[in-house]
């Protein structure tokens, strides 16, 4: 079978028609590879049409990209120039950016409706059209997207009065549009769609508007309002301004105008150009120039001087401006003293005049006072009654007479209150303790009545004491050098007498009603007894004071060289106090059986000599001359320590830490007290008066300083307005945080670049660039005395208001009065400053990419200014000026009796600006 | 016949001082603004005026504006900066408020408005001088537009209530319930009647001299 099989031959096939399907397999296979090979060939040919057409999609969206950015400028540039501010119709940057968004969609209309329709772009194969939606390409302009791109702003700053050092900004805009377009096939006059798409194109206008709006928005906030930095630093400036005018004015009487508004207003233009410098690292040159001018003719320089000044101040890169100089100087150059002459600020509290008021009282005084001409006029002031007010009254007369204050001399008495406390300190010191003890008592003889024969005793009263006899009484106190506490300092012998009554009884016969009775019969006699006694006089204790007590040396001993008593005479005052007439000695005498009792405690006086008093007096007197020397710190001025408060509190525990190094040398313990014991009574009343003394001064030192810090803070309270929208706190803090960064010498930088980064959400820096930035601000220099040139009119821009709280005195504190301690004059000036700039523009320097057709490019603006703004017939807003305002309040601290604080002129309660009265 | 002439003049003449007093205009390319004010008893002063006003204290002032090319819109404002001074009792606008002339804005037209006003009675602006300025812009187009600005008074505001102060509702208080702004489309009636006498008084010496 299996051979069979092979070698069948039924299904021979021949070789012919092998070879037919041979060639028709071939045939297909070539057919196929070659069609193969033609689709391979016609997706090669696709492909290079598609990157043709990709090509030119890039073409067209670089071109549009590069129109909408050039629209995008355009709008900016106009916004920038006329931004709306203020809008009944939303929020302003709603309607800034609905105006970017309109003038977009307006020239890109134009381009792309004259640029992209009829195939007029192509490469000659092919067209890309917009596709029009009623004849527009944008149809409404909100298609039209904007989103900012923030960047990193690094620049120089100041701490408190200057903007962060870094913070990031939106500083471009990033715009993104929708469009609508259809690529087309070019066929020699012919065209076929190839296809329709919806592109986005996207751009970043090369424009920084948004920084420079932002810049804008805080530079208003920099300057406007309560804690903003141009408070910070108008409010420490100030203040040292008038600390150091309030010295000259105390010193020398003058200026007589502590606060003027003339350097007020270089104080504001400083600081608003300081703040400009700080904040866009540039400054409005012509605001420099005519701040240096304004400063050199207020300082009062000779014409050549100013100049050369000037001219020196100006070179360089940056303006110094010198605080010192505008305080100082000022007050010097008001004073007619050298403008560089050193001024010292210390308010030389010290502790004399506390230590003083222990001792003496004001009783007059006798203020001088001088005349521009030299002419000097005294005036006694009695201090009675309400020295305040009599104190006011006569400076404010006698400046009414161009008379000012110069110096005072006062006129002391002893203030008796303090005489009263010494004598009653004396007095406690001269007394001791003294105790009388029952030491024995025994019967020397009893006597009793007879009632004759056959009574029965039926009892008897009690003893009752019918006569004291005194028998002997003798000194037995302890030698010289034993007397201690509870020593017998004298014995008593006494013999008391006492009868009592005794009744007896018998029965007797008696005829009742003819009856005889047994009647109990009764008989009463006397019975007479005598009893010694025997009284001790204890001394308990001696010369008490506070916790101090029996420690006098030899006590009860007349001291001959001291001339002291030393309470010897005390044994005979407490006798003589109780003798034996004296019921209560009597009772403690007449008492049965009282062996051991102690009783009749007293607290004797003994007699002081007059010299203590004068000693203790003396004493006094010497340490007061002592804590005459204690001087402040000279590091704690009021320059240092711009706070009041904490100038105040600095300044006690200064003088207290020196006063209590000084403490033993003020007591002199050993001198009264050598060695264990001191001298005599006498002696240890001077000791304890001194040191009553020096406790004294620590107290009305604390107390008082503690008052004046209340008195301060109290009145920085009421001299806020309540509108004025801060604290005293407020005040405080912002002058012991900023002091330092304005104290001396500070910088306005003329102009330098800024540098802005551009960091991805991970932090990683993408690019760098740098900004330079111009200011030009109307007016230049904003003046509160004359009228700002603008046009053909003239404006007013700022006003000052300058209320000298506590009027030409000052507020003394504490107020003087013969018992209370003057330690400082204080005055304070309410400032009240409202202005605006009529124009205030920044200018991108560094940006070229705006096309002018005269110059090449010009720079990206933003303006601030009164503009109403309008888009055909309808009112989009207005823009508005850069305007400030806010309250502050500035100090002056002096020290007392010398010219006193304040404004000595007719509008001190209210210098508002002078040139607003002259039209 | 002449003389007659002579006296219609001199007539016209003295109305026109008496009805507007030399001022010192605010002019720019587009137009000119003048400025009078007066206190209740007092006669119109020419901006800018420096009176004492008392808290409280009534005055009235007048603007007039002179249009020099055609326009779109004038824009008119009271403004003042600081602490607030002054209010508005009655007139076209408050302060601060834009005031809008979309009709009269034409070359050579002018038109004349009136502003009753005061001095807040409880402004802490006080013992000092406060001014009160005028700002017009006239708008030619959306990017065209001058603008002319200057203190109509700078008072100096007295501290104490003025004698004959009421406290009548101010226009600021009432404007605060309907705060559009306010749009100008009539002269005003004072201008009316200046505007008939003066034409009456041409025509009736027109006629009298073709007589």
């Amino acid at each position: 079978m299996k051979q069979r099989i092979i070698s069948d031959q039924h299904a021979r096939i021949p070789f012919s028609l092998i070879g037919v399907f041979l060639l028709l397999g071939s045939s297909v296979t070539a057919v196929y590879i070659s069609r193969l090979e033609l689709e391979k060939s016609k997706e090669i040919a696709r492909s290079l049409d598609v990157n043709e057409i990709e090509d030119l999609l890039y073409s067209f969206e670089a071109d549009l990209t590069n129109a909408l950015n050039l629209a995008g400028l355009k709008a900016l540039k106009e916004i920038g120039k006329h931004p709306v501010i203020q809008s009944s119709l939303g929020t302003s940057g709603q309607i800034n950016q609905y105006r970017l968004k309109a003038i977009i969609k307006e020239e890109l209309n134009i381009y792309l409706t004259g640029h992209f329709l009829y195939n007029i772009f192509s490469d000659g194969q092919y067209a890309i059209n917009i596709l029009l939606e009623n004849e527009t390409a944008i149809l409404s302009s909100k298609n039209i997207s904007v989103e900012p791109l923030v960047m990193r702003l690094q620049r120089y700053s100041i701490p408190s009065i200057g903007p962060l050092q870094t913070q990031n900004y939106s500083t471009y805009l990033v715009v993104s549009i929708p469009l609508h377009i259809e690529i087309r096939q070019l066929k020699q006059h012919d065209w076929v769609p190839l296809t329709t798409r919806t592109i986005v194109v996207s751009s970043i206008l090369t424009s920084r508007y948004p920084l420079l709006e932002c810049l804008m928005n805080e530079y208003n906030t920099s300057i406007n309002s309560t804690f903003s930095p141009f408070w910070a630093y108008t409010t420490v400036l100030s203040n040292i301004y008038s600390l150091y005018r309030g010295f000259k004015h105390f010193r020398m009487g003058r200026p007589l105008n502590v606060m003027d508004n003339r350097h007020l207003s270089l104080i504001l233009n400083s600081g608003l150009l300081l703040e400009q410098g700080l904040l866009f690292g540039s400054v409005d040159p012509l605001g420099l120039v005519d701040l240096a001018r304004e400063i050199h003719q207020t300082m009062r320089q000779l014409p050549s001087d100013r100049l050369t000044t000037f001219n020196e101040e100006m070179e360089g890169e940056e303006y110094p401006f010198e605080a010192e100089n505008l305080s100082k100087g000022s007050a010097n150059a008001d004073a007619g003293s050298p403008v560089n002459e050193t001024i010292t600020i210390s308010p030389s509290i010290n502790l004399s005049d506390i230590a003083e008021r222990i001792l003496y009282t004001i009783s007059s005084a006798i203020f001088h006072f001088e005349n521009e001409d030299g002419d000097v006029h005294n005036e006694i002031l009695q201090f009675e009654g309400d020295v305040q007010a009599k104190v006011n009254e006569l400076v404010q007369h006698q400046a009414n007479q161009s008379f000012y204050l110069t110096s005072l001399t006062k006129h002391l008495s002893t203030n008796t209150t303090t005489q009263d406390r010494l004598k009653t300190l004396i007095s406690d010191l001269y007394h001791d303790t003294m105790s009388t003890m029952v030491q024995d008592r025994f019967v020397v003889s009893e006597l009793w009545g007879d009632p004759g024969e056959d009574w029965i005793d039926g009892g008897n009263t009690a003893w009752a004491p019918t006569s004291i006899f005194m028998i002997s009484s003798q000194e037995i106190k302890p030698q010289k050098g034993h007397v201690i506490p509870g020593c017998a300092v004298n014995e008593e012998s006494y013999n008391v007498s006492y009868e009592r009554n005794h009744s007896w009884w018998r029965m007797e016969e008696q005829l009742v009603n003819e009856t005889i009775m047994s009647v109990k019969v009764w008989n009463n006699t006397s019975d007479l007894q005598i009893e010694t006694v025997q009284l001790q006089t204890i001394l308990d204790h001696w010369a008490l004071n506070q916790d101090t007590q029996d420690d006098i040396v030899d006590v009860l001993y007349l001291n001959t060289t001291l001339d002291d008593l030393n309470l010897e005479d005390t044994i005979n005052t407490y006798l003589l106090s109780y003798n034996e007439s004296n019921s209560e000695k009597q009772g403690l005498i007449t008492t049965r059986n009282n062996t051991g009792t102690v009783g009749l405690i007293s607290l004797v006086p003994g007699v002081s000599p007059l010299w203590v008093l004068d000693e203790a007096w003396s004493g006094l007197e010497e340490i007061f001359e002592s804590v005459q020397h204690i001087t402040l710190e000279p590091g704690i001025t009021a320059e240092q320590y711009p706070n009041p408060v904490q100038l105040i509190d600095t300044a006690k525990n200064d003088l207290l830490t020196k006063f209590n190094q000084n403490i033993s040398k003020y007591l002199q313990f050993p001198k009264y007290h050598p060695g264990a014991l001191f001298l005599s009574v006498g002696k240890k009343a001077v000791y304890c008066i001194r040191d009553w003394y020096i406790e004294r001064i620590q107290n009305t030192t604390e107390t008082t300083f503690s008052e004046i810090s209340e008195q301060m803070t109290q009145s920085l309270e009421a001299a806020i307005p309540t509108s004025a929208g801060f604290t005293t706190q407020n005040i405080t803090e912002v002058l012991e945080d900023t002091s330092d960064a304005i104290k001396n010498q500070f910088t306005i930088p003329f102009g330098y670049d800024l540098n802005l980064s551009r960091y991805n959400q991970q932090g990683v820096l993408l690019w760098n660039e740098s900004i330079r930035l111009a200011v030009d601000q109307v007016p230049n220099y904003l003046d509160p005395f004359q009228k700002t040139p603008w046009g053909n009119e003239e404006l007013w821009t700022i006003k000052i208001r300058n209320r000298c709280f506590f009027g030409p005195t000052g507020l003394p504190i504490l107020p003087p009065s013969p018992i209370t301690v003057w330690m400082l004059t204080l005055n304070l000036w309410v400032i009240d400053v409202q202005g605006e700039y009529l124009q205030f523009k920044i200018i991108d320097t560094s940006d070229e990419t705006i096309f002018n057709p005269l110059l090449g490019h010009e720079p990206q603006t933003y303006v601030r200014e009164l503009k109403v703004i309008t888009a055909g017939n309808v009112t989009l807003g207005q823009n508005t000026r850069l305007s400030f305002g806010f309250t502050t309040v500035a100090f002056g601290l002096v020290p007392p009796w010398g010219m006193m604080l304040g404004d000595i002129q007719d509008n001190w309660f209210d210098e508002h600006t002078s040139g607003f009265d002259e039209g | 016949m002449i003389r007659k002439s002579k006296i219609v003049l001199f007539i016209i003449l003295s109305i026109n001082i008496l009805v507007t007093p030399l001022t010192q205009a605010g002019g720019c390319a587009y137009g000119s603004v003048q400025a009078w004010f007066r206190t209740t008893e007092g006669v119109w002063v020419n901006a800018t005026a420096h009176p004492s006003l008392h808290r409280g204290e009534s005055f009235e002032i007048k603007v007039r504006v002179n249009i020099a090319t055609d326009l779109r819109v004038v824009y008119l404002k009271l403004h003042e900066f600081g602490t607030p001074v002054y209010e508005v009792i009655t007139g076209p606008s408050t302060m601060e408020q834009f005031l809008e002339n979309w009709e009269l804005t034409m070359s050579n037209q002018s038109w004349t408005s009136v502003w009753n006003m005061r001095v807040k009675a409880n402004t802490s602006w006080v013992n000092g001088s406060s001014p009160l300025e005028l700002y017009v812009q006239f708008t030619k187009n959306d990017y065209d537009d001058a603008s002319v600005m200057f203190d109509i008074l700078n008072a100096f505001i007295v501290d104490s209530l003025w004698e004959n102060y009421s406290p009548k509702p101010n226009l600021d208080d009432v404007s605060l319930k309907n705060r559009d702004t306010p749009r100008l489309s009539n002269p005003s009636f004072i201008g009316v009647v200046i505007v008939v006498f003066l034409s009456g008084v041409l025509l009736w010496s027109k006629r009298k001299k073709e007589k």
